[in-house]
């Protein structure tokens, strides 16, 4: 599967280096091409294989837009239901990830924008388990008030660029967006959750 | 050498590789002599490193497919059931078709019951309240009900056990 299944981001800052290594083929292969159109028939095992295999993606994209693991889930259900439903009016099935990737941040983006309307703060809704040792729980938390604080738009690009490891026209692709425009939105998220983790731990 | 008020809106396309040539020599030159733009490309590439191994640690629930599947109406559970009905309407219309051929052809041996099978559920129709003597259709037309109001309770087990089952194949 391309990058958006896989899930693994390939961020070349893991790396070390300042280009990206890219290495993932962003094109689906025959045997996705055939889990897609089978699913379009409606086959349980086909739907089945491609909710495993793109259930990370949709789950942290959502997760990284709301910020809480309960609306992710149901933003990540919602988004496998409403893809289904509509997948007869996908017309180019290579396009499949972008256009799931879309429909995710699309239903994540409205359930935040309907949360809002609820006047809730965002920063109260952070919870669930923590993973790893006591630094990585700390980073983790102030990852997540650093990130709640930045807009949902901003969100969306650290979650396609550093998540998924998205290259810039991919980004464009999926929020249609020009690419200027993730070029600038990108930039400005990363100083904005710069400037918050800063003032979280304290360092410069 | 360039100002620092320069090169800092270059910095998130520097580490992303999307600077050209020129533009990236120049980042270069000045993350070379300036400490603050350094420590600052050091502190988004950390950042970038803390997202992408937390983004690791989300998780979708395991049961997501199920759930999908369930919301499409599309669950192996479902479409058991669905199959199972099938099947049991199926047994009651061959099961029905039986008792009629045989009661329009008491004797008559398998091999004709096979080669008349057809006309019989036909002719049944109407040779019915003739072929046998009213009290025994009454006792027949019991016993069917009887038989009739069993499988149908046992076939309504069967789907709710089916639909309680949660684990998918
Ligand atoms: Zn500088």
């Amino acid at each position: 599967m391309g990058r958006i299944a896989a899930a693994e981001s390939t961020a070349r800052l893991e790396e070390g280096g300042p280009t990206l290594a890219d290495g993932g083929d962003a094109r689906l292969e025959q045997a996705d091409l055939e889990l897609i159109r089978r699913a379009r028939q409606g086959d349980p095992q086909a739907i089945e294989t491609i909710v495993r295999n793109y259930q990370s993606f949709v789950y942290r994209t959502a997760y990284g837009i709301l910020q809480n693991a309960a609306d992710a889930e149901d933003a990540t259900q919602e988004a496998f239901i409403r893809a289904f439903r509509s997948l007869g009016r996908l017309r180019e099935d290579r396009t499949f990830p972008t256009w799931l990737a879309r429909i995710a941040v699309r239903i994540s983006l409205d359930m935040v924008q309907a949360k809002a309307r609820r006047a809730q703060d965002p920063t109260e809704e952070i919870h669930g388990s923590v993973a790893g040792g006591e630094d990585a729980a700390s980073l983790r938390i102030d990852l997540e008030r650093a990130l709640a604080k930045l807009s949902p738009e901003h969100r969306t690009v650290i979650v396609l660029r550093a998540f998924h490891g998205l290259e810039y026209d991919e980004i464009a692709e999926v929020l249609e967006i020009p690419i200027g425009t993730v070029r600038s939105r990108l930039h400005h998220a990363r100083m904005q959750l710069r400037m918050y983790l800063s003032g979280e731990r304290g360092d410069s | 050498m360039q100002s620092c008020e320069f090169v800092e809106p270059m910095l998130s396309d520097y580490l992303d590789g999307q600077l050209g040539t020129d533009d990236e020599a120049r980042v270069e030159a000045h993350l070379a002599v300036c400490a603050r733009c350094r420590n600052l490309a050091d502190a988004l590439r950390s950042d970038e490193r803390a997202l992408v191994s937390w983004a690791r640690t989300l998780t979708a629930p395991a049961d997501m497919p199920l759930r999908v599947l369930k919301a499409l109406g599309l669950s192996r559970q479902e479409v058991q059931s669905r199959r199972l009905a099938y099947v049991y309407f199926a047994s009651l219309a061959l099961g029905v078709a039986l008792v009629l051929a045989a009661v329009s052809l008491p004797v008559a041996s398998a091999a004709t019951i096979l080669l008349h099978f057809a006309l019989a559920v036909v002719r049944a129709l109407f040779a019915l309240p003739w072929a046998v003597h009213a009290e025994w259709l009454v006792v027949l037309g019991g016993f069917s009900l009887v038989m009739l109001v069993l499988s149908l309770t046992g076939l309504r087990r069967a789907l709710r056990w089916t639909r309680r089952g949660v684990v998918w194949r």
